[in-house]
């Protein structure tokens, strides 16, 4: 016989909980709670933030079964969850709530001590789960909605007892749901109807239909976009006219410079414009051109300016518009591109579509040489009958920022006993093959991740294969990256497909080990491959003992990679030399 | 009628209960009474389908179950059919409840889940979604075991604890169609590029320059998507057929084994099988390094890509095996019939797990 004591709850909730088979419903009545509150009123005050939390506890200590504080529907059997002795659950990602409490006896130790955590509290800025952590020694906020099961308690994810998307993060309704809990707050349109297509057709059913509708919206919003960007709907004019105009004072620069050429990128594509940065001087950002009367004016000014060549690193909508006036006032003004994409990515619609323009243009006879930062691709273009060329990307920091991030370093050194492996740009792009590295590292005895940006399914998947990650929700500039970076023991990038990334150098050039994937030109045929270079990208434990190989050889790859540095440098200085000859 | 649209009508008119549906279900879990594991495969997955039937004496076909009802009648029915082992191949919709159920009324019967995927394809939610049912369902000891199709799968669960086994795929007899359309082009490079599409992991597009880099190529590709017919025709690659759709197996095997070379070098793979299929039919393939096949052979000098997205690593893999076509398959004939030794020991592993 289970004990069930309900408290505010109206007589829908009592029918409710009348359908649990074999129990006995104690519905706590005004008198009755006030008992309960006279009994605890010497442990905590009525302003206390947690004086709800204590009472559900403390009713829960004194008595054992199930308490339930509010209005709840009951939708599935519940003897499963009545075998722990102790639950709560999660009603968010990283938060617990104590509306639904079950403990199978009376005086259970654990809430005892959550009680007693309470009652010492003299934090303000602690929440309900920082105190059940606290209590029981654990991280409820890192476990994020992974069912806890250990130290004598359950913590249900939020799908069994609090699935109503009240927060409008996501929430689902799933097979595990046994409660609905209804908070006071209005519902939303979409929450209602999740909440609606459950209570229906149940829980297969109402992920199922709810799948097929967020695949259906997500195709129209790619669609939307894709024209969008195309067709430069809804773009701001100012915006660019602005950033043309910066052009424009940047080429009087370059005029004064007696520059002999220029090269345009985009300012917000980060890789692109670092990869630049390192390689040429002379850069233009500019964005997007939609604007004949700004493309007239750019070519122009490169005109007046004397400029001899003209190079587009990558490829942007309009920069064709802009390609064909240049050639029209000039022809002898050589235009080049600088492509640092591969064919692996077709199959994103912006790339495809600037990768035709580009190559079209070469076929018209505007563009002179069409370059690839990707060594493979470049038999493939002289193969197409393309004039190619292939640039090796580099990273050299200027010696001031290097200094400074050496002895951050130094000072920062790693001195806890887990060794920290970083794993940066890592998301949900299958490129950047994610949970295959996070899995590699959660092989690493006693390692911990740290990622920027911090990927919200990655702290998921590591909560499930109990592997501690943190790092920064969002990017963060350039210089501190090499910091973070410069912190690690050792850094993965182990991706699908690159073409020259600049990460592994930039991590080796702070002193961190970086394991790469098989994807690009550095190392080859050397025998820092066989160190840092993983050939089976899809293989976990390929991965992980590549990690183990390189921290055992850490010393040795240094030496290695500094004199492979010094060389490849030379071939990179060589290859932007014949380019720009060309 | 799209087969979403009569899902979709099946759910509001009936609230997910298809009566015809589940009597074909029930008559099939009767027909395998007693067996010692009773396969259960989801028909809307072909390759897992197929791989399921080859493996598994006792199988039946159970798509997505969308109603409460019918997955408590399929659940009594495989407990009064007597069996011992229910093997899920791969989970779909109301497969987690569906064993619940299982366990619930008969704690005896072993339930264990097998997985197709890759820790790569965890990019698609929905391959999460499902993957941690399955942890969760060993979690709480209602499946007792899991096998992953994928070597370094296995490997990982089994280091952080879970009864986790190795299921490698294999094949038994194909069926090639008969009086099949003779797709061979006389004096070309015929070469096969199958469940190519635009799909990230199946790479069809650095294997579609490889072949553009062959003298005299045709391709016989499979799906031919608007991008691939923009992108063929931007790097002058000779498509076979434009208006190719959809084939049954049979008639795929046939075009497949007129080819001179078949492609399947994607970016992450378990254990595929077309690579597999070709071979058996006599034509070479090259494939990505994501399987566990002819590891540390000759075999895998010939056909495996290192770097999948090296168009010219894949070119000089196709001209090699075009070379040395005859030796590729005799040294594969030899590696299948230990292969085949070696898929038994993992299968019993599994079963007797």
């Amino acid at each position: 016989m289970i004990n069930i004591y309900i408290l505010n709850s109206n007589q829908k909730t009592i029918k409710e909980v009348s359908k649990i088979g074999n129990i006995n419903v104690n519905k706590i009545n005004i008198d009755e709670c006030a008992k309960y509150e006279e009994n605890i009123k010497k442990d905590i005050s009525k302003d206390n933030k947690f004086y709800y939390d204590y009472l559900r506890l403390y009713i829960a200590y004194k008595n054992g079964g199930l308490v339930i504080d509010g209005n709840v529907e009951i939708v599935s059997s519940l003897d499963s969850l009545f075998e722990d002795t102790l639950f709560l659950g999660y009603n968010n990602t990283n938060t617990i709530l104590t509306n639904i409490i079950y403990s199978k006896n009376k005086a259970n130790m654990n809430i005892a001590k959550i009680l007693e955590t309470i009652r010492n509290n003299k934090k303000d800025d602690i929440d309900i789960t920082d105190i059940v952590s606290l209590s029981l020694n654990i991280n409820l906020k890192k476990t994020i909605n992974t069912t806890f099961r250990g130290n004598g308690i359950t913590i249900y994810s939020y799908d069994y007892f609090y699935p109503i998307d009240y927060e409008k993060n996501g929430k689902q309704f799933s097979e595990n749901t046994k409660i609905i809990y209804y908070a006071n707050d209005k519902l939303g349109y979409r929450q209602k109807t999740k909440l609606n297509l459950f209570k229906k057709y149940g829980a297969p059913a109402a992920k199922y239909l709810s799948t097929m509708f967020d695949v259906a919206r997500f195709n129209l919003a790619r669609k939307k976009y894709n024209k969008q960007l195309k067709h430069g709907i809804g773009i701001d004019d100012k915006k660019l006219s602005k950033r043309v105009d910066e052009a424009l004072i940047k080429l009087d620069e370059y005029k004064s410079k007696k520059a002999e050429y220029v090269i345009i990128h985009n300012p917000y594509w980060l890789g692109v414009t670092s990869a630049t940065k390192e390689l040429f001087t002379n850069l233009l950002p500019l964005e997007e051109l939609y604007s004949a009367n700004d493309i007239d004016r750019l070519a122009k000014k490169m005109l007046e300016c004397n400029i001899k060549q003209v190079i587009f690193s990558a490829f942007n909508n309009g920069w064709d518009m802009l390609a064909r006036k240049i050639k029209e006032y000039d022809k002898n003004i050589k235009v080049k591109v600088f492509w640092h994409g591969s064919n692996s990515q077709v199959i994103e619609f912006q790339n495809w579509n600037t990768n035709v323009m580009a190559l079209n243009l070469q076929k018209e006879g505007i563009v002179d040489v069409f370059a690839t930062c990707k060594e493979s691709m470049l038999n493939f273009y002289t193969y197409q009958g393309y004039n190619t060329a292939f640039i090796k990307n580099t990273v050299n920091l200027e010696q001031e920022l290097l200094n400074k991030i050496l002895a951050e370093k130094e000072s920062n050194k790693n001195t806890s006993e887990k060794l920290k492996i970083g794993m940066y740009s890592a998301n949900m792009d299958w490129r950047k093959n994610m949970f295959n590295q996070l899995t590699a590292a959660s092989l690493i005895e006693n390692s911990e991740i740290c990622s920027i940006p911090l990927n919200f399914d990655a702290e998921v998947f590591c909560s499930k294969v109990s592997q501690p990650i943190d790092g920064i929700r969002k990017g963060v500039p350039r210089e501190e990256l090499l910091m973070q970076m410069a912190k690690n023991d050792i850094n993965l990038y182990v991706t699908f497909s690159e073409c020259a990334p600049m990460l592994p150098i930039e991590s080796m050039e702070v002193g961190t080990l970086c394991i790469t994937g098989d994807n690009h030109h550095y190392f080859k045929d050397t025998p820092l491959e066989e160190y840092l270079v993983v050939k089976r990208e899809d293989d976990v434990i390929a991965i992980s003992d590549k990690v183990k190989y390189a921290l055992e050889n850490k010393d040795k790859i240094f030496e290695l990679y500094n004199a492979w540095k010094k060389e490849y440098d030379i071939t990179s200085k060589k290859s932007v030399e014949e380019f720009l000859e060309m | 009628m799209s087969r979403h649209f009569k899902k979709i009508k099946n759910i509001i008119l009936h609230k997910g209960y298809d009566k015809k549906e589940i009597k074909r279900i029930k008559e099939d879990i009767e027909k395998n009474k007693k067996a010692n594991v009773l396969a259960i495969y989801n028909p809307e997955c072909i390759g897992i389908m197929n791989s399921t039937k080859d493996l598994f004496e006792h199988n039946v076909a159970i798509g997505e179950i969308f109603s409460k009802r019918a997955i408590t009648e399929i659940a009594e029915c495989i407990v009064k059919s007597n069996v011992s082992q229910v093997m899920f191949a791969s989970i779909a919709l109301g497969w987690k409840e569906l064993a619940e159920e299982i366990k619930l009324r008969n704690k005896d019967i072993k339930i264990k889940f097998s997985w197709h995927g890759s820790h790569a394809m965890l990019v698609q939610r929905n391959e999460t979604y499902f993957l941690y049912n399955i942890l969760e369902l060993l979690d709480r000891k209602i499946a007792d075991s899991v096998a992953f199709v994928k070597e370094s799968m296995a490997e990982f669960y089994k280091q952080k604890g879970y009864n986790s086994y190795f299921l490698p795929n294999t094949l038994k007899d194909l069926k090639v169609a008969e009086n099949t359309v003779n797709i061979k082009e006389k004096g070309k490079i015929n070469i096969g590029l199958y469940s190519a599409g635009n799909r990230w992991e199946k790479n069809t597009f650095n294997q579609l320059s490889a072949i553009s880099m062959i003298e005299n190529a045709v391709v016989d590709i499979l799906p031919v998507t608007d991008l691939v017919k923009e992108f063929a025709n931007m790097m002058n690659i000779n498509i076979k057929d434009e208006s190719l759709g959809y084939l049954k197996r049979e008639e795929l095997l046939a075009r497949m084994k007129q080819n001179d070379v078949n492609l399947y070098v994607t970016f992450t793979e378990c254990s595929p099988v077309t690579p597999l299929e070709s071979l058996e039919l006599g034509v070479p393939c090259i494939t990505g390094n994501n399987h566990h096949y002819f590891r540390d052979s000759k075999l895998e000098e010939y056909l495996v890509v290192q770097a999948e997205d090296d168009i010219n690593e894949i070119n000089q893999k196709i001209k090699i095996a075009l070379e040395n076509k005859e030796e590729i398959i005799k040294l594969y004939k030899s590696w299948k019939k230990d292969y085949d030794k070696y898929v038994s020991t993992c299968l019993k592993d599994f079963i007797e797990s």
